[in-house]
């Protein structure tokens, strides 16, 4: 792959669905080695704008390329991207234990009718170490915490040895000193070649690590150094014109209009 | 019960209900994990239409169950997949109409009341050698792709869409598990019958889910259950002359419901962890 190709590369991308239009005219890139947050409120298009990226939504118009291809032509090239789904509730008790997901993520690797080889078992025992759940991996899915499974889902998509990776709050749910270690593991992988693109409401977390932000709200309103993520600019997108970060205390907090006090990720429902 | 082995039609059906047991339990794994169990109904019901073709044309109608069965499954994945209908409601529409045709093309030759019964039902007697044949042929094939796509079946079981992203041809291999359900379904239904089958397929897997959190532990618990309901069935069904296909599903039920008392999780959901059990 040569320097200058954007690993991933939109132009005038517009998803509509049959009542809805979720996305309209987004143009960016992101280039290899790069981290962009992609930050916005529910329902501004973030996942759609991954699943775009994934190849399982076509755009209705404007051009994708991932690694230079159209991401549903990628075949077998999908296991060069890495894929963290938002909510995996549905499948939180199925009899299946972390080792196993783990390994799911080289399946497409490893080709249809064939079982895994050592050298499978060693990458799936790798990204287990590098996510801190080795010593989970005999453990059942069922029995696990939502945090924990978020980490197993994350050591899921690296199993694959991704050079993209597309995380749609893979921090939802996870405690804050987890947290901070999941993004100091994103800031290695990066500095190891991987682009990412991580989904996330935690402005204060993303600030500290994003090399660039993209605040999405069916547009792409504004895309900029973390440096713009205090401004107003990002909070209009997210919350409204109203909305003021009050800096004080290690953790930001925001107000919201006039009295309402919100932290950035209880706008989230369930999670 | 020896003297029950040594008649031919006992051993045929016997034989029959080994297949139809491991069979019913493996694809029951996927079928209860993923949720398909109205699609395991549907199928069934499907299968009458098949069957009263076969009688209409004068051919086996196993034979032309497995031909409109997979013709049924791969039609509902094909509505359900354009997403415009959910695949519940492609079920209960196609469900119904294929029933109705059966209806239709029965009544329109009349005679065959009695054999059509051991085919709604299931019957000890109805396994001729011919049909044991294409039920352990069947039953092979079905064997067979699961041991080859194993892994394949469990990721598009476990999260579809993950098996699509990592690359797994994951549309195509729905269509496989459809097939794996339409087969599954024709060759038990001599034994066990068209209306009784899908209860079979569920059950034994039902009850393995209740006991174990290891998805190979499951499939083998699963096949011990179908195992014990199918020749524990078949040896109560002569004993006690009773129908083959509701013996069989009742000591299923009476698996699953000692399986439910005895669940691990069962005693974790009253301690409050939500579970789709
Ligand atoms: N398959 C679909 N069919 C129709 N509409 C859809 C579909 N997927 C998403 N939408 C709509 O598109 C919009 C964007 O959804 P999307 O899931 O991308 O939002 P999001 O930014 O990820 O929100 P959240 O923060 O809640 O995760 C929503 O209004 C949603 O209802
Ligand atoms: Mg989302």
């Amino acid at each position: 792959m040569n320097e200058a190709q954007p690993t991933v590369d939109l132009r005038d991308v517009t998803v509509e669905f049959r009542y809805h239009t979720a996305l309209e005219d987004i143009s960016l890139h992101v280039h290899p080695g790069e981290l962009l947050a992609v930050v916005g409120p529910n329902g501004a298009g973030k996942t759609t704008l991954l699943k775009v990226l994934l190849g399982t939504i076509r755009p209705t118009r404007g051009t994708v390329r991932v690694f230079g291809r159209e991401p549903w032509r990628l075949g077998e090239q999908r296991r060069r991207i890495g894929y963290v789904p938002q909510r995996t509730t549905g499948i939180s008790n199925f009899p299946v234990r972390v080792r196993d997901v783990v390994m799911m993520g080289r399946y497409g690797r490893i080709g249809v009718g064939r079982r895994p080889s050592p050298e499978d078992h060693e990458a799936a025992q790798r990204a287990m170490d590098r996510v801190g759940i080795a010593h989970l991996r005999e453990e059942p899915i069922p029995r696990l915490s939502g945090g924990q499974r978020q980490r197993t889902f994350l050591a899921r998509a690296l199993a694959s040895d991704p050079e993209l990776l597309l995380l749609d709050e893979p921090t939802t749910g996870v405690d804050i000193l987890a947290s901070e270690t999941f993004y100091e593991l994103l800031d290695r992988l990066r500095s190891n070649g991987i682009t990412i693109l991580v989904v996330s409401h935690d402005i204060g977390v993303v600030a500290a690590h994003a090399d660039s932000v993209a605040c999405i709200n069916q547009r792409l309103t504004l895309h900029g150094r973390p440096e713009e993520v205090k401004s107003g600019a990002v909070l209009a997108c997210m919350y409204g014109p109203h909305a003021t970060f009050l800096d004080h205390g290690p953790v930001p907090h925001m107000v919201v209009g006039e009295h309402v006090h919100l932290r950035p990720d209880e706008k989230d429902g369930d999670g | 019960m020896a003297e029950a082995i040594h008649y031919g039609f006992m051993q045929r059906a016997l034989l029959a209900g080994l297949i139809i047991g491991a069979v019913c339990a493996v694809v029951g794994v996927y079928v209860v994990l993923r949720g398909m169990s109205f699609i395991g109904a549907g199928i069934a019901h499907a299968s009458f239409g098949g069957v009263a073709i076969g009688f209409v044309l004068g051919v086996n109608p196993m034979v032309t169950a497995v031909l409109f069965c997979l013709l049924v499954a791969w039609g509902i994945g094909a509505v359900a997949r354009r997403g415009e209908v959910r695949e519940d409601t492609a079920i209960g529409v196609f469900f119904a109409a294929t029933m109705a045709l059966g209806i239709l093309v029965i009544g329109l030759t009349r005679g065959y009341q009695v054999d059509l019964y051991a085919y709604l039902f299931g019957s000890i007697l109805a396994v001729s050698p011919a049909d044991l044949w294409m039920s352990v042929a069947l039953g092979v094939v079905v064997l067979a792709t699961v041991g080859v796509l194993f892994k394949e079946l469990l990721s598009i079981t476990f999260d579809p869409e993950m098996a699509e992203v990592t690359g797994l041809p994951a549309g195509r291999l729905h269509y496989v598990l459809l097939a794996l359900i339409a087969l599954t379904v024709v060759l038990s239904m001599k034994v066990v019958g068209i209306v009784l089958v899908s209860a079979l397929i569920v059950t034994p897997a039902a009850a393995a889910y209740q006991l174990t959190e290891d998805f190979r532990k499951m499939m083998a618990l699963s096949v011990a259950a179908g195992l014990f309901a199918t020749v524990g069935g078949l040896l109560l069904s002569y004993w006690l002359n009773t129908g083959s296909g509701a013996t069989i599903v009742l000591l299923t039920t009476a698996v699953f419901l000692v399986a439910l008392a005895l669940s691990p999780r069962r005693r974790r959901r009253r301690s409050g962890t939500p579970d789709a059990g």
